[in-house]
């Protein structure tokens, strides 16, 4: 995991205290709990003992429906993951990525790794191969679009392929982007910061 | 169908006969009373013996009979009264039917006819009276006929054939016609009879006797005899009918035969046995039959003349039917002969009859066939190919071909298959076909010719060309075996003949099929390359991805701009590389042009702008638009990209100083022609056969890996165009491409771009 530069590091929590949610809503502790308590912010009691603990979707919703900035529960880093199934590839990637502190990197090798981090890792932006050892990139790809919560990641396929056939499926699957092995770093640079809404 | 109008007609025929029969008169009232009486009633005989004395023309004859009958003992019998005394009422009985059945015939109207008649109605007599003694003299030396009274079998024996005498009476002709046809044929009478009338003797004899009320005995002889004991049906009068078929046959054999019928039949000694008689006795009776036969005929006022005269006109008569006989045989002979001749003919022409023969070769053949059998030389042969065509085939006398010629008949000719089918078998080739002699060497004489035509299935006819008139008897006759073995010949020849053509056909075909697959095994090829590359493309993506990106970050850290930029090559001759990777990759692909519509002139400008050489550097590039083009309907990129390649080769070509590209449309058919021309070295042979060939290259290095021309053929290709490559007349190359249905053909559509 890379380190996270700012004073509180929310960006990577997953349960929230009624204290670090009051924080992050700038508001006061006991909102919080009135709202926990009537249902309108929904958690968990930690078992054993009275404690309110609120899962990080469910804060999100809630600053979202009452129009509080997100902006300190996200952090400004963008999670980017690489799927690729070549490893001269991926250290390329982390090469050219991991120097940039607007990238988090995170990394697969195969379809099925790659789908398992995005559940985790939430990734902002998924840089994905086309020809996976195990399933092809377009099925990936329209796995994240059919998931209500991973409707905010954007997909940037990065392929050797170039028959129409296989192009018709990539913009098919919903990709967000396309880019044709071997790229121009420049231009995918340009392309990342483009679809995250960087520049 | 033929067979029951006929018989309808024949039964018919004979009703009528019959009608006849029944019309003719019946027997005088004393003979009807004669019948009557019963031969034991004599008291009630009385009033017939009355009946006879009081008519001094019947009882003289009556008398007469009766002397005959029992001479010896009954020479004074002066009276009826005294011979009914002397010999029995029966006796007097049958000599008084006697008399009065053949009066009664010989009142018949016709039965007196003049004239030349195969029936001899003498002789019949004669035969009839002789069969009369025969049997009277059988059942008095036979044991097992003792039942039979001899006067009875004498009046079964006269009247045993009494049906001849009827048809001949009342159907004169028809029994005439009858009598040759036995005899010509050896056929009997009675199946002559059937043949030619309907009725035979004995049925019409019987009905005759019905009609007449003759006792029941005198009938079932009538009917029934010259059938061979076994065959007769179980009528009481078995032993009569027998007596008189042994007395019918033993007057044929020695004394008398009548009515010209032989029928062959049982032997003599065969026929004794169920009457009980002994060939002896036979012999016996036979030996006084003579005398006794002059002796009753004279008694029945029919001798005429001496019993010598007769048995000359016998013999006469026997040797005439010889006579027709031995011509019949004769006639039989030449058939048989000629059928031999046909059978011999036949069998040589079949074993010698290859397989496989050509149409030629089975026209001479047969031709041969035809002049050895006929006699008569086949001078040629008309002869209808596979494609409709008249041929004339000539052929020397020794059934040679000569040549063959094509015919064209004159519009007004009549039709082949008309002559092959209705031409009798010697119409005249002068009549038919005049204008055959413009084909035939001059001079040819066509009135001694004769047609011969020889249909066998479509395409398989032919006229056979004879000179002189042929046999008509062999042609007419029993030529049926040979023409279809003829045919047969001509048949297999033509069937021969179109497999041979279908084989020439097959292999046109093949040929066809070979160049199809080599264009195919081409495109496969290319296809191949695109699935070689295809797979390839992934895995060496990969490399020149990292290849690509490492120069990249290299660049971005070296300082050196000179070193930069060798990092900066690595990444462009990686991108490079990847880029021929794709367009070979795309081989495998086809190409679909997306055709709209686009301005020539524009198009050509945009494609030297980017492919021709630099201005004012060698070589020059002339552009000339001959015409003003309409808007074209094609795919700007794919024509532009195959023209860029085209323009590319021409300056990159050895030598070359000037390029001229033309565009023009061409006037024969209209097709867009975008040429272009240099002044280079041109291409040698090995260059012209590979230039479409990927990755080929004249020279040896130095030159831009050549997917060019090939990927410009498949995009012009691709807009069912062509792109040629040939060495120009002047010397350097000449690329064209060629393009069809170019043009915008709806004008709605010019109208709204």
């Amino acid at each position: 995991m890379g380190k996270n530069n700012g004073t509180t590091s929310w960006a990577a929590k997953q349960v929230f205290t009624t204290g670090e949610a009051a924080e992050v809503c700038n508001v006061s502790q006991q909102t919080i709990i009135r709202c926990f308590d009537s249902g309108r912010l929904q958690g968990f009691r930690v078992p054993g003992s009275r404690f309110r603990r609120i899962p990080r979707a469910e804060l999100l919703r809630f600053m979202k429906s009452n129009e509080i900035p997100t902006d300190a529960l996200e952090s400004q880093t963008k999670r980017v993951l690489v799927v690729d199934d070549d490893e001269q590839i991926v250290e390329l990637f982390e090469d050219l990525l991991g120097s940039d502190e607007r990238f988090e990197i995170k990394t697969a090798a195969t379809g099925y790794d790659a789908g398992l981090l995005t559940e985790q890792f939430k990734p902002h932006l998924i840089l994905l191969d086309f020809m996976l050892p195990d399933i092809n990139g377009n099925l990936v790809c329209e796995r994240i679009k059919a998931n209500p919560d991973l409707q905010d990641t954007k997909v940037l396929i990065i392929s050797g392929v170039v028959s129409q056939d296989e192009m018709s499926k990539l913009t098919q699957s919903g990709a967000d982007g396309f880019m044709k092995k071997p790229f121009d770093i420049e231009k995918l640079v340009m392309n990342m910061e483009e679809l995250l809404q960087l520049a | 169908m033929a067979d029951h109008a006929r018989g309808a007609a024949t039964s018919h025929r004979v009703e009528l006969m019959l009608q006849e029969l029944e019309s003719l008169p019946t027997l005088s009232p004393v003979a009807v009373r004669l019948l009557e009486l019963t031969a034991d009633d004599e008291a009630e005989s009385r009033d017939v013996i009355d009946l006879v004395a009081s008519d001094p023309a019947l009882a003289s004859k009556v008398l007469a009979m009766c002397r005959c009958h029992e001479r010896g003992r009954a020479d004074n019998v002066t009276t009826v009264d005294r011979a009914v005394l002397l010999l029995g009422f029966e006796a007097v009985r049958c000599a008084v039917l006697s008399v009065q059945v053949f009066d009664l015939i010989d009142g018949l109207p016709g039965a007196k006819r003049t004239g030349e008649s195969v029936f001899d109605r003498e002789l019949f007599m004669l035969h009839s009276l002789a069969c009369a003694v025969m049997s009277e003299e059988i059942v008095k030396a036979g044991t097992g006929a003792r039942a039979i009274r001899p006067s009875e079998a004498f009046m079964a024996g006269l009247l045993h054939d009494i049906g001849q005498l009827v048809l001949h009476v009342i159907l004169p002709e028809s029994f005439d016609q009858v009598c040759r046809f036995a005899e010509t044929h050896g056929a009997s009478l009675d199946h002559a009879c059937r043949q030619i009338i309907g009725l035979d003797t004995h049925t019409a004899g019987k009905r005759l006797a019905e009609h007449w009320g003759l006792p029941a005995p005198l009938v079932d002889v009538i009917w029934l005899n010259g059938q061979p004991t076994a065959a007769l049906p179980r009528v009481p009068h078995r032993t009569l009918i027998s007596v008189v078929t042994l007395a019918d046959a033993i007057v044929r054999r020695r004394y008398v035969n009548a009515g010209a019928h032989w029928t062959g039949g049982e032997s003599l000694s065969a026929l004794c046995v169920p009457v009980g008689i002994t060939m002896d006795a036979v012999d016996n009776a036979t030996a006084s039959l003579h005398d006794r036969v002059s002796q009753r005929a004279t008694a029945l006022g029919l001798a005429e003349e001496h019993d010598p005269i007769i048995l000359l006109r016998s013999i006469c008569r026997a040797n005439e039917s010889l006579a027709r006989a031995n011509a019949g045989m004769r006639q039989r002979e030449r058939v048989a002969q000629q059928q031999a001749t046909m059978l011999k003919e036949l069998t040589r022409f079949h074993d010698t009859l290859p397989v496989g023969l050509t149409n030629l070769e089975a026209l001479a053949r047969i031709a041969g066939s035809i002049a050895s059998l006929l006699d008569a030389p086949v001078v040629a042969t008309l002869y209808q190919g596979r494609a409709d065509n008249w041929h004339l085939v000539r052929l020397t006398t020794q059934g040679r071909v000569v040549g063959s010629v094509t015919l064209e008949p004159p519009a007004d000719a009549i039709g082949f298959d008309v002559l092959a089918r209705e031409v009798t078998v010697t119409a005249d080739v002068d009549t038919l076909m005049p204008w055959l002699s413009d084909y035939l060497p001059t001079g040819t004489d066509l009135a001694p010719m004769h047609m011969l035509p020889l249909p066998a299935g479509a395409h398989a006819t032919a006229i056979f060309l004879l000179l002189g008139t042929p046999d008509g008897d062999l042609l007419r006759g029993n030529r049926d075996g040979l023409v279809r073995c003829w045919q047969a010949a001509l048949a297999a020849a033509a069937q021969h003949d179109r497999t041979a053509h279908l084989t020439e056909e097959l292999a046109v075909a093949n040929r066809t099929l070979m160049e199809t697959q080599e264009a195919l095994a081409h495109s496969r090829t290319l296809s191949s390359i695109g699935e070689v590359a295809a797979g390839a493309a992934h895995e060496m993506n990969n490399p020149l991805t990292v290849i690509c990106g490492r120069s990249q970050l290299l660049a971005q850290r070296i300082q050196d701009p000179e070193q930069r930029k060798m990092a900066e090559e690595v990444s462009t001759q990686s991108h490079r590389l990847s880029d021929m990777i794709t367009a070979l990759r795309s081989f495998a692909e086809p190409v679909e042009p997306v055709l709209i519509e686009a301005d020539i002139p524009e198009l050509v400008f945009r494609v030297v702008q980017r492919y021709g050489p630099p201005d004012g550097r060698q070589p020059q590039l002339n552009t000339i638009l001959t015409e003003s083009l309409p808007a074209a309907r094609l795919d700007p990129d794919l024509v532009g990209a195959a023209l860029g390649e085209l323009i590319r080769n021409a300056v990159e070509s050895k030598g070359c100083e000037h390029i001229e590209l033309r565009v023009q449309t061409d006037r024969l058919d209209d097709r867009l022609r975008l040429e272009v021309r240099d002044d280079g070295e041109g291409l040698t042979e090995h260059a012209l056969q590979h230039a479409f060939d990927p990755f080929f290259s004249a020279r040896p290095a130095g030159r831009q890996p050549g997917l060019g021309l090939s990927r410009a053929r498949r995009f012009v290709e691709a807009h069912g165009g062509q792109l040629t490559l040939v060495n120009g007349p002047a010397g350097g190359a000449v690329a064209t491409i060629w393009l069809r249905e170019w043009r915008v053909s709806e004008p709605r559509e010019r109208d709204a771009a």
